[in-house]
């Protein structure tokens, strides 16, 4: 094409020797800076999780309490001690703060000691 | 190696592809930013910049170009971006070229450019804006076709001819006058 500008004899560059060293090591430190982002963004989620799971367990854990209180009521229903006890225990337990003595020495051992094991 | 297993590698993160495409494309990209930018470093820093960009930048790419062709969109895009931020680029927007009609270009354009001196041709180069510069670079010392300038520019095939045409013009008026 004759209307075309010769260039031929104008300067052209060849890159410098270091540039491409230089691109190596701008690549390896981008690398480097995006796993510390990655890694800064994991602990970042951690304190979040943590404060959602404290929320969350604030919010469930009345129920429990709840459900436990139910359940220690059961556990600590009164029993008389009259369907329980021998007639022997029984007469010493109400004769129990009449006297000066416990009066324990004239209950038989092995029932009063059967007595409070099966409390 | 195949342009496509370039590409394949590039996108699958391999710094030995990338090593390639230095050795085939560096030379062209620091020229064409030379070019436009008319100082070394500047060329330099835009080809690192490009070249330490192409790992991301490359997931996007769908091959529908040249590889070269791509490399020279980003090229021009890097250096109007850095002209734009050093509020350089005050050379005025040509206008009306896209109603120039087609047939009206190439007429009365001969003329040999040979037998000025470097220096006098750059000096006339200079007067151009930098994207006209960097056309005309890419036309006439890179061998590009109009297709090809179409697409790094993102301009219609006749835009870019009525560029070509008036920077020559331009270009031969100035060296006229040396």
């Amino acid at each position: 094409m004759s209307n075309k500008i010769d260039f031929s004899k104008m300067e052209r560059l060849t890159p410098r020797a270091d540039s491409w060293d230089k691109v190596c090591a701008r690549l390896d430190a981008e690398n480097a800076k995006s796993k510390i982002i990655s890694i800064k963004s994991w602990y970042s989620a951690i304190p979040l999780a943590a404060s959602f799971v404290l929320v969350s367990l604030t919010a469930i854990l009345p129920s429990f309490t709840s459900d436990i209180e139910q359940e220690n009521s059961v556990s600590t229903e009164y029993v008389s001690i009259n369907n329980s006890a021998p007639a022997e225990v029984l007469s010493w337990y109400e004769s129990l703060g009449n006297s000066a003595s416990d009066e324990f020495e004239t209950l038989e051992e092995t029932v009063g000691f059967n007595y409070l094991i099966k409390e | 190696m195949d342009e496509k297993v370039i590409l394949q590698h590039l996108k699958g993160g391999s710094r030995e592809a990338l090593s390639l495409l230095w050795q085939a494309h560096s030379a062209n990209v620091l020229n064409l930013a030379f070019r436009m930018l008319k100082d070394r470093d500047e060329a330099e820093d835009v080809l690192m910049d490009i070249f330490v960009q192409i790992p991301k930048k490359i997931q996007g790419f769908q091959g529908q170009s040249a590889l070269a062709t791509w490399l020279y969109r980003l090229t021009v895009n890097e250096c109007l971006m850095k002209l734009r931020a050093q509020k350089r680029h005050r050379e005025l927007e040509e206008e009306h070229l896209d109603t120039i009609v087609e047939e009206a270009l190439g007429k009365n354009e001969d003329f040999d450019t040979s037998g000025f001196d470097p220096e006098v041709l750059e000096k006339a180069l200079n007067t151009l804006n930098a994207e006209t510069r960097s056309m005309l670079w890419l036309k006439d010392a890179e061998d590009l076709d109009v297709k090809d300038l179409a697409e790094i520019y993102r301009m219609p095939e006749g835009t870019i001819k009525a560029r070509l045409s008036r920077a020559r013009k331009l270009l031969k008026k100035e060296l006229n006058h040396v």
